[in-house]
């Protein structure tokens, strides 16, 4: 018995944070219809600066989202204005490959300024655990689902109760309507963009004293990061936090019952299948079905 | 036709050169640096004309094509290895294996979007490669296998480069034949087709998913086919350089530097990136490893966004008309006595029925949308030879019903029937073109990336087997409607006016018995139209073809039709000759308000 | 108010208004009509900033328009409900309000606006918190209008307001228009149903072919016959 509520909160851990990962990428997504292959390198940067601010001055991870915000906001406006940009309304081509060819540049600039070396949080707070009822609660982890409820909220507040937000849903919801309605679409798209780096910038900093950084590590988590965007709903971000949520409870109990291993296997077979059987789960395609009448 | 065979500037100094220089090298260059790096740009090269198969001419951007990679070195080498099949042997279980794989994995994913497609390409490969990771016993893991070098033909290993050199260059010339074969055949036209337009290729009779399907075979196929050649060369197979994203990322991308879509494009891409990358990890590599990938990586940005067509456009555009103004090569043999090709000119498929019998038939057509309903109790019949026209205001639902004949819609009630057959339950909408009926479509769909005549070619597919006929087909077809004089341009460069006849080449090129036509006039200029009502005249009259047209041009609509349907809010509200229809109180009270009636009457 | 001079628009290649000249005076109801194709909702949208104009002059109350982004029309005060309604439809009818006084200037506006919406469209705040995609296509159309008059327009552009509506609500629409124009804003109406359209507007401009091919009162071509002609080819 303690055994199944210990892997089923396994699980829960385990999809935080992937939903922490996830949420940025909906948003980007869900506003400018643009899916960026390189999502999981901007994770993989902000761990690396969570990463050098400890080295070096001592900062804790958890301390560094204060500066890595500011910074991924800019990263996200630079990467919007130079490329982004170009790619809104263009076609899946322009889409995949010039999102593609910035994954392998941040990839191996990473690899190039700083060796393919594993480096990891120095400190022993991210092996802690928390023991309740005869169940071990990752200390770190529980700190990341926190953040993912923390960040959902906020965002899903900005989207309902802002301006800026509710202009971002008028937006997704129909560009050119925004335009006539006087709201600038390509400001918008620049806030949605820097807003989804931040995102996943604070799941870097939250990560690091969990996992060692090494450049490829985004490309790993971007795939469940697909995996989560499009089981929650292009664009939907409870539908995010709650899909990154079930992909870690099937990764967990998948490698249960099958093996360590094979548990994330589950998730992209699941994927495959989701995409196969169930492509009105896809929002985007059905609405642009609908719309072509 | 008879005389000295001549070679034109472009075949002797570029590709005979060309050819010549894969043929000498491995025999001239001794060092092992140059011969590698020869070899791997013949191996590159080759793997990337196989994902432009699927990638380029089908449009299905996967990058997951790692996962066929590894499939063809991992399956030749444990045949070897565990049971001792020779390697030959085991390329081609490889190749078979990646097929049948490719087939199973991607038929339901061709339905998807673009990027969803990529993604599940992306998955795919993860899944694999976590596979060949974790069956251990099988695959040695992430430790690798490692092929003891033991020289024999049977055994796939020579004792010099020179030999890989040529098996390289084999493989890469083979591939490059099967692209150029694609290309020049229904395969190529038709896979064209569907990744310019989906709809408009489907509405020519073109089955798109059975069209992505045999690309996708071909190209993980020979994709596997390089991975063991590969294996063979190196005699090292290992998970993380098989399957990483950077190699699946790195086929497509000599496709689009060289140019995507094109026979030899991948093969310029791999002669420009290829050195490239040897210098890069030659001089620098080894201090700073991942240069070599950045640079990838800028590139395809870069090409991505300032020349997405690739290096070839440049070529074929500016320096082969330089060079083929040279004189052409004459050589003094005779070339074989060709008979010119004479075909009969198009006569429209012999028709069962005798004109004035029923066609098409509509029995109480409803369609739904969300509880609105778009159509309702529509019953209407079409005569052979008949031009009936179909009008009514804006949101009639005239292309719904457009849509529902062609099978792009299923009805939510009534039936149709096409001559005695019921076509009601018929679709997608390829299988109601191959029965004869053909469309155009209200928001013109050109291919836009391929010429008039193989826009034309497509549709002509339908009706003629022969790659020859169906040439001949479409040559005449385009001389029906005057657009030979354009026909080398691509579909996107026409007019307004030329895009409408392109679309009615196309719909004629399938050789329907019943053509329905949506809106062609509109967005045409008077004269334009004046031309455009002969030509669906015709077509009516040389080609014995029978028409339902949609049109808001009323001029246009009154001087075609026999008989004329009129839509209003998805019901029909009148039908008879143009002369009963101008006076239908209900049909100007649907056009111009029943106020205006009113006003008109007390005026 | 608004001045068009030699306007050409192009889709691609294709040209598909050629040199329309057209005016708007202050307060005044202006319809362009004409058939399925003849460039009406181009010139609208070109008017928005939505497509780019290739050449001609556009000057709204003293400003010269062309090249500027949609949002900085909207601005000026020339607003559009464009075709088919494109209200948001996920977002509540309240909060499709709000998105319509977005601009700055007509935020600080927005309390009264909104009262002046909901009086003038009392089913917009009946419905208020439902999600617009679920009203009726004639609410939607109110919805649509009523949003673009939180942004405060001097000259409101409606493109086929009556399009799929039933004749009782196109009556209604009219109605909503009539009484727009009463206070004090200028009217651009695209319409193909010509009776309302003409009966209601002090000018009007017939489009074929991308030209403007008459040009009059609205009085003056509802006895046109060949209004009759453009649109039923007799």
């Amino acid at each position: 018995m303690t055994g199944a509520v210990q892997l089923i909160l396994n699980g829960i851990l385990l999809g935080g944070i992937y939903a922490l990962i996830s949420m940025g990428l909906t948003l980007i997504f869900g506003v400018m219809k643009v899916v960026n292959f390189a999502h999981g390198e901007f994770l993989m940067l902000a761990m690396y600066c969570s990463f050098w601010l400890q080295y070096y001055f001592g900062v804790h991870p958890y301390l560094s989202v204060v500066f890595i915000i500011p910074a991924a906001f800019v990263v996200g406006l630079l990467v919007q204005k130079g490329l982004i940009q170009r790619l809104v309304g263009s076609t899946d081509f322009a889409q995949i490959f010039a999102t593609v060819g910035l994954m392998i540049v941040l990839q191996n600039g990473a690899l190039l300024l700083w060796t393919a070396d594993f480096r990891n949080f120095q400190g022993g707070s991210g092996a802690q655990s928390i023991q309740i009822a005869g169940c071990l609660i990752s200390q770190s982890r529980l700190i990341i689902l926190a953040a993912a409820v923390l960040v959902m909220t906020g965002l899903v507040l900005f989207l309902k109760k802002t301006h800026t937000g509710r202009a971002m849903r008028a937006t997704s919801q129909n560009g050119t309507a925004a335009w006539l309605m006087g709201i600038n679409v390509n400001r918008v798209y620049m806030i949605a963009f820097g807003l989804g780096t931040v995102c996943v910038g604070i799941a870097g900093a939250m990560l690091l004293p969990v996992y060692s950084v090494f450049p490829t590590v985004g490309s790993y988590f971007v795939l469940i990061a697909f995996v989560v965007v499009v089981l929650g709903g292009m664009g939907d971000i409870v539908g995010a936090f709650v899909a990154g949520i079930m992909v870690g409870l099937i990764e967990t109990v998948g490698g249960y019952l099958l093996a360590p291993r094979l548990g994330v296997l589950c998730v992209f077979v699941l994927f495959v299948l989701m995409l196969l059987f169930l492509p009105s789960g896809i929002r985007f395609k059905k609405r642009s079905t609908v719309a072509s009448r | 036709m008879s005389g000295a065979v001549k070679i034109k500037p472009t075949v002797y100094l570029v590709f005979g050169p060309f050819l010549l220089i894969l043929l000498i090298f491995p025999l001239v260059i001794n060092a092992p640096i140059h011969l590698d790096m020869f070899i791997t740009f013949c191996i590159m090269a080759g793997l990337g004309c196989a994902w432009n198969i699927v990638g380029g001419y089908g449009g299905q951007f996967s990058i997951g094509h790692g996962a066929f990679f590894g499939i063809g070195a991992y399956t030749s080498t444990l045949l070897y290895l565990r049971l001792g099949v020779s390697p030959w042997i085991g390329m081609l279980c490889g190749g078979t294996l990646a097929a049948v794989v490719s087939l199973a994995i991607f038929w339901p994913c061709f339905r998807l979007r673009g990027i969803f497609f990529t993604m599940a390409s992306l998955a795919f490969a993860e899944i694999v490669m976590v596979l060949s990771v974790y069956w251990q016993s099988l695959t040695n893991g992430n430790v690798g296998l490692l092929i003891l070098y033991d020289p024999k033909l049977v055994n796939f290993m020579f004792d010099s480069k020179a030999s890989y050199a040529y098996t390289a260059v084999i493989y890469m010339l083979v591939v490059f034949g099967i692209s150029v074969a694609v290309e020049n055949t229904k395969l190529g036209s038709h896979l064209t087709a569907v990744r310019e337009d989906e709809e408009a290729a489907e509405s020519l009779g073109v089955g798109s998913t059975r069209y992505k399907a045999y690309a996708m075979m071909i190209s993980a196929f020979f994709t596997a086919i390089g991975g063991t050649i590969l294996a063979q060369y190196t005699q090292f197979i290992d998970p993380d350089t098989l399957f990483d994203v950077a190699l699946s990322v790195r086929f497509a991308l000599l496709a689009i530097i060289g140019g995507i879509a094109t026979a030899a494009g991948p093969i310029v891409g791999s002669l420009i990136m290829t050195p490239l990358d040897t210098l890069l990890r030659g001089s620098l590599g080894g201090h700073f490893s991942g240069l070599g990938l950045f640079v990838y990586g800028i590139f395809l940005i870069l090409f991505v966004l300032l020349l997405p067509e690739g290096v070839m456009k440049w070529i074929r555009e500016k320096v082969f008309p330089t060079i083929n103004k040279l004189p052409e090569l004459s050589l003094p043999w005779k070339r074989a006595e060709q008979a010119e090709i004479h075909t009969s000119p198009a006569k429209p498929v012999p028709v069962a029925m005798r004109p004035g019998e029923t066609l098409l038939d509509m029995l109480d057509i409803s369609k739904f949308f969300g509880g609105l309903s778009a159509l309702s109790d529509v019953s209407m019949s079409i005569r052979e030879g008949e031009i009936v026209g179909l009008i009514g205001p804006n949101g009639a639902g005239k292309t719904t019903l457009f849509n529902v004949i062609d099978g792009y819609y299923k009805p939510d009630k009534g039936t149709i029937r096409l001559g005695n057959e019921d076509i009601t339950r018929v679709s997608p909408p390829h299988k109601i073109c191959s029965r004869g009926i053909g469309r155009t479509f209200q928001i013109v769909k050109p291919f836009r990336n391929i010429s008039v005549f193989e826009n034309v070619l497509v549709g002509s597919w339908q009706k003629h087997s022969s790659g020859k006929a169906a040439r001949a087909g479409t040559r005449e077809i385009l001389e029906f409607v005057d657009l030979e004089r354009c026909s080398d341009l691509p579909g996107s460069n026409l007019t307004i006016s030329d895009r409408k006849r392109l679309e009615l080449a196309r719909a004629l090129a399938t050789g329907p018995r019943l053509l329905l036509l949506d809106e062609v006039m509109a967005g045409l200029n008077p004269t334009e139209i004046r031309e455009m009502i002969r030509l669906v005249k015709r077509i009516s009259s040389e080609m014995h073809i029978t028409l339902l047209i949609i049109e808001h041009n009323m001029k246009a609509i009154m001087a075609l039709s026999q008989r004329i349907v009129v839509l209003d809010y998805g019901a029909k509200i009148a039908e008879g000759t143009p002369e009963e229809i101008v006076r239908n109180e209900a049909v100007i009270k649907a056009y111009l308000g029943e106020e205006y009636l009113q006003h008109v009457a007390s005026a | 108010m608004l001045q068009v001079r030699n306007l050409d628009v192009f889709y691609g290649a294709v040209q598909i208004v050629r040199g329309v000249s057209l005016d708007v005076a202050e307060q005044e109801v202006v319809s362009i009509v004409g058939s399925n194709g003849a460039g009406k909702t181009t010139i609208i949208n070109a008017l928005s900033g939505l497509l780019a104009i290739r050449s001609g002059e556009v000057r709204f109350r003293g400003v010269e328009i062309k090249g500027l982004e949609p949002h900085k029309i909207v601005e000026l005060g020339l607003v559009q409900v464009p075709e088919g309604r494109l209200i948001f439809p996920e977002m509540t009818v309240y909060e499709n309000l709000l998105i319509g006084a977005y601009s700055k200037a007509a935020r600080s506006h927005m309390e009264k606006n909104l009262e002046e919406a909901h009086s003038f469209f009392p089913v917009l705040l009946s419905r208020k918190n439902q999600a617009a995609g679920l009203l009726s296509g004639g609410e939607q159309q109110m919805l649509a209008i009523a949003r673009s008059l939180m942004s405060m327009p001097k000259l409101l552009m409606l493109d086929e307001p009556s399009l799929g509506l039933a004749p009782l609500i196109v009556q209604e629409v009219f109605n909503i228009i009539d009484r727009i124009h009463d206070q004090g804003k200028g009217i651009l109406l695209v319409e193909q149903n010509v009776y309302h359209a003409l009966s209601i507007s002090d000018k009007a401009y017939v489009i074929e072919n991308g030209h403007v091919t008459m040009e009059g009162t609205g009085e003056e071509l509802i006895d046109n016959k060949e209004i009759k002609t453009a649109y039923l080819g007799i």
